[in-house]
């Protein structure tokens, strides 16, 4: 059984797209955090505990959130059975980084909680209550055949997977995550389905 | 003591980043847990750091933080108490 990309999500070159359209943009000259606050607002986000979030989760979270929101597509596959694969080259550096600074004085408990990489998972998870398994990968650039090889290991046992890179720091905001899952029959009547393969989900980064 | 209660709505919504409530939005004596701000564990440990940063002042009896920070009133009469 193949399976296939439902929805992807890209923010890059201070731009916001989903499944291709672009649905918000940046002019100006902004700080990662200013730039993803920005596209909060954009999307009539509400969510007020987004605030409280490093910025790698709040790229997380805003990339899931028009994926999974996209035709109720998270509503379509059990919450127990779709996983989180997730990946950057940046781990938490940013916000590591900043925890570090405050530790001269009064450490942080708010940015502690934000110092490894596979929180933005429990994020996402905890705000669309998926409960299925969840990886993330340190790699040094993008990794589409990673990301593939093991969407379709963890689809072997599961229904779907919300995949893909977040890397962050002060000038850098790139996120791109797709939602991938199993072909049924009546699925592979449908012709506007991506394949999931490594040529595909590359093409979706780049493009 | 009222003075006190507006510094310290304004404090917490800086600490605790809640970037979408106004000082104007939060009820003194409504409760900071659980409902009115619906603050959480983490949120808790903030409070604590800025009790000490702010005013110099450390919660020497874990078992009263419940009270202390039952409401940004309760905690501005535990500061009024205990300001160095």
């Amino acid at each position: 059984m193949s399976s296939y990309i439902l929805s992807h999500t890209k923010i890059a070159t201070n731009c916001l797209w989903h499944n291709g359209k672009l649905i918000s943009k940046n002019d100006e000259r902004v700080s990662s955090a200013a730039l993803l606050e920005g596209f909060y607002k954009s999307i009539n986000l509400s969510y007020p505990k987004f605030f409280k979030m490093d910025a790698l989760s709040k790229l997380g979270i805003l990339c899931a959130e028009l994926i999974l929101k996209d035709e109720n597509i998270n509503d379509l596959f059990a919450k127990e059975k779709t996983a989180i694969v997730l990946s950057n080259k940046n781990s938490s550096l940013q916000t590591d980084v900043a925890y570090a600074k405050t530790m001269a004085d009064f450490p942080s408990p708010a940015l502690f909680v934000y110092t490894l990489p596979n929180i933005v998972t429990g994020e996402i998870a905890i705000k669309h209550k998926i409960t299925g398994e969840n990886a993330f990968f340190i790699e040094p650039i993008f990794n589409a055949e990673l990301l593939h090889n093991y969407a379709e290991l963890i689809l072997q046992e599961n229904d779907a997977a919300l995949c893909g890179w977040l890397n962050i720091d002060e000038t850098t905001c790139e996120g791109f995550l797709y939602f991938v899952a199993k072909q049924t029959v009546e699925d592979e009547k449908k012709t506007n389905f991506i394949t999931h393969n490594s040529q595909n989900i590359t093409n979706l980064y780049i493009n | 003591m009222e003075n006190l209660i507006q510094d310290l709505k304004v404090q917490i919504i800086e600490q605790l980043n809640l970037a979408e409530v106004k000082p104007e939005d939060i009820d003194a004596s409504a409760p900071l847990f659980g409902e009115g701000l619906g603050l959480d564990s983490i949120d808790a440990l903030e409070l604590i750091v800025l009790l000490e940063k702010q005013y110099g002042i450390k919660i020497k009896e874990p078992q009263d933080a419940k009270n202390i920070f039952h409401s940004v009133k309760t905690l501005a009469e535990y500061i009024s108490a205990n300001k160095k």
